[in-house]
């Protein structure tokens, strides 16, 4: 095992490693404080994520971001797993700097805000079902005032007895 | 509630209006001049509210998605009122609909019906025609221009200015909606308490009429024009707080469109009846229907048209309007989603 476990602490939290690398991964974080911290911060960053209610996503932005996956072919689940297990096997990577974890933890910082600034710009008030049925009323009553010149037979009587 | 303001309806354009006293211009075919013809449409309108006549209606709407048609059992007295009769069909239930004419109708609004209809469109006298076995003048409505096509015919009967048919079509010349007496008696006619008591009555619009300056200021869309020449005639507030509704009426003389506009998000998860489309490269909501009838969102609020009127009118409209709704600043953004995210930790939220 490396000096330090890297982005395999994400993995470790994912339980996503076979036994023999979750026991050499454990084996690390018992010995190095600056691991295990950080394992711990993406196992509470995960719970809190399944603690969650499932947001509603509406049909239109689901549709867009499948359509993202598609066009941009982005690795599927296994090939992700394939990768780190990939990793796991590599030489020895280098210790992280502290340039590299202040890395990681900005991109954390600006995705959570992205994510609240999304969130908080979503339209607000209160949601509006028209009432179709009067608002022809209305526009009846507004057109089928005289007699047969100004169409109340067609405007009013077709409109309104239904 | 008060009587719809508008005495112009679909087609009708003529309207109330207290023009000259009952003389029909016995210009010859083609001569007539455009005050000959308007003065006849003002005589028209007069004769449908002083006359007593009974008769049957032929009444027929065409639209992209279908027509609709009826037979109409009209009567109506002179000081009493009108009633209509339609007889059931496989497309309408049929039914009665009795107005007592006791309607309060905004003055200027009525006038303003014929004022628009001259300010929009070219009028003349262009043929004879009969109907119902009746000579007629045929008053033949056009958008300015040499070239344009009808938009209206209107058939006024020569002894007595009713109107006895009328064709409405769109700018490609194609018939919109007509209505036509088969057979029609001046002169005759009665309407018995007993039919009165079954009929249900005209409609009465809702809402009280608003101030357009303070709507304006607390933040409503009141275009004084949409589309292509509709112009703002009347607005009428209905209900408080949340429930806040507006309609305004516009018209150009011959169309009529109604936009009612709520303070809100359109709940598109349950527009059950709506089917989503395009409608002048924005999207909106909309149902196959006579009146037509379309939604959408913008700028915080949900609009609502329900409209008699060609397909490009309400093209032209839709574009005017205001579409989507652009979100708060990145400072109410970003407090709006710490809130959220808040709530979403708070156990006791």
């Amino acid at each position: 095992m490396s000096d330090h476990l890297g982005d395999l602490a994400a993995a470790l939290a994912d339980n996503e490693l076979c036994h023999d690398q979750r026991d050499r991964a454990l084996s690390h974080i018992t010995g190095c404080g600056d691991c295990r911290a950080e394992v711990d911060a993406q196992r509470r960053l995960k719970a809190l994520l399944a603690n969650q209610a499932d947001p509603e996503v509406s049909g239109d932005l689901m549709g867009r971001l499948l359509d993202v996956a598609v066009v941009a072919g982005g690795p599927s689940h296994p090939d992700v797993v394939r990768r780190r297990r990939k990793m796991l096997s590599a030489p020895p990577s280098r210790p992280r700097s502290f340039r590299s974890k202040a890395a990681t933890y900005s991109a954390l910082g600006v995705a959570f805000l992205g994510g609240v600034v999304a969130v908080g710009g979503e339209a607000d008030g209160p949601k509006v079902r028209p009432p179709v049925t009067a608002y022809v009323e209305d526009h009846s009553a507004t057109t089928g005032q005289l007699g047969p010149l100004h169409d109340p037979a067609g405007n009013v009587v077709l409109a309104t007895l239904r | 509630m008060r009587r719809g303001p508008l005495l112009l309806a679909t087609g009708g354009a003529v309207v109330l209006l207290h023009a000259s006293a009952g003389a029909v211009p016995a210009q010859q075919a083609g001569h007539a001049s455009r005050e000959d013809a308007l003065a006849l449409l003002a005589d028209a309108a007069r004769a449908v509210r002083e006359l007593t006549y009974s008769g049957t209606q032929m009444v027929s709407f065409w639209s992209e998605s279908g027509s609709s048609s009826a037979l109409i059992d009209v009567n109506h007295v002179r000081g009493q009122g009108l009633l209509l009769r339609v007889a059931p069909t496989p497309q309408n239930p049929g039914g009665a609909v009795y107005d007592d004419e006791s309607g309060d109708v905004p003055q200027v609004v009525g006038i303003g019906g014929l004022d628009l209809l001259a300010a929009h469109y070219d009028v003349g006298v262009e043929g004879d025609g009969e109907v119902a076995g009746r000579a007629a003048y045929v008053v033949v409505v056009r958008r300015p221009g040499a070239t344009a096509n009808v938009s209206a015919r209107f058939w006024i009967d020569r002894r007595t200015s009713l109107p006895l048919r009328r064709e409405v079509l769109d700018d490609e010349g194609r018939t919109l909606r007509e209505s036509a007496f088969i057979d029609v008696e001046v002169g005759e006619g009665d309407v018995p308490p007993s039919v009165r008591k079954v009929a249900t009555t005209m409609p009465l619009m809702r809402g009280a009429p608003a101030d357009v300056a303070a709507l304006r200021a607390a933040g409503w869309e009141v275009p004084d024009r949409v589309g292509n020449g509709l112009e703002l005639l009347d607005v009428r507030v209905d209900g408080t707080g949340d429930e806040t509704t507006l309609h305004m009426t516009y018209s150009d003389g011959l169309a009529t469109v109604s936009l009612f506009e709520q303070k809100g998000v359109l709940d598109t998860k349950n527009l059950d009846g709506w089917r989503r489309d395009e409608v002048a490269g924005e999207r909106v909501w909309v149902q196959d229907a006579f009146p037509r009838r379309v939604v959408w969102a913008g700028r915080g609020s949900v609009f609502t048209v329900v409209a008699d009127c060609p397909q490009a009118t309400i093209e032209d409209l839709v574009r005017t309007l205001p579409h989507g709704t652009p979100g708060p600043g990145m400072t109410t953004r970003l407090g709006n989603g710490l809130a959220r995210v808040g709530s979403w930790l708070n156990p006791f939220a």
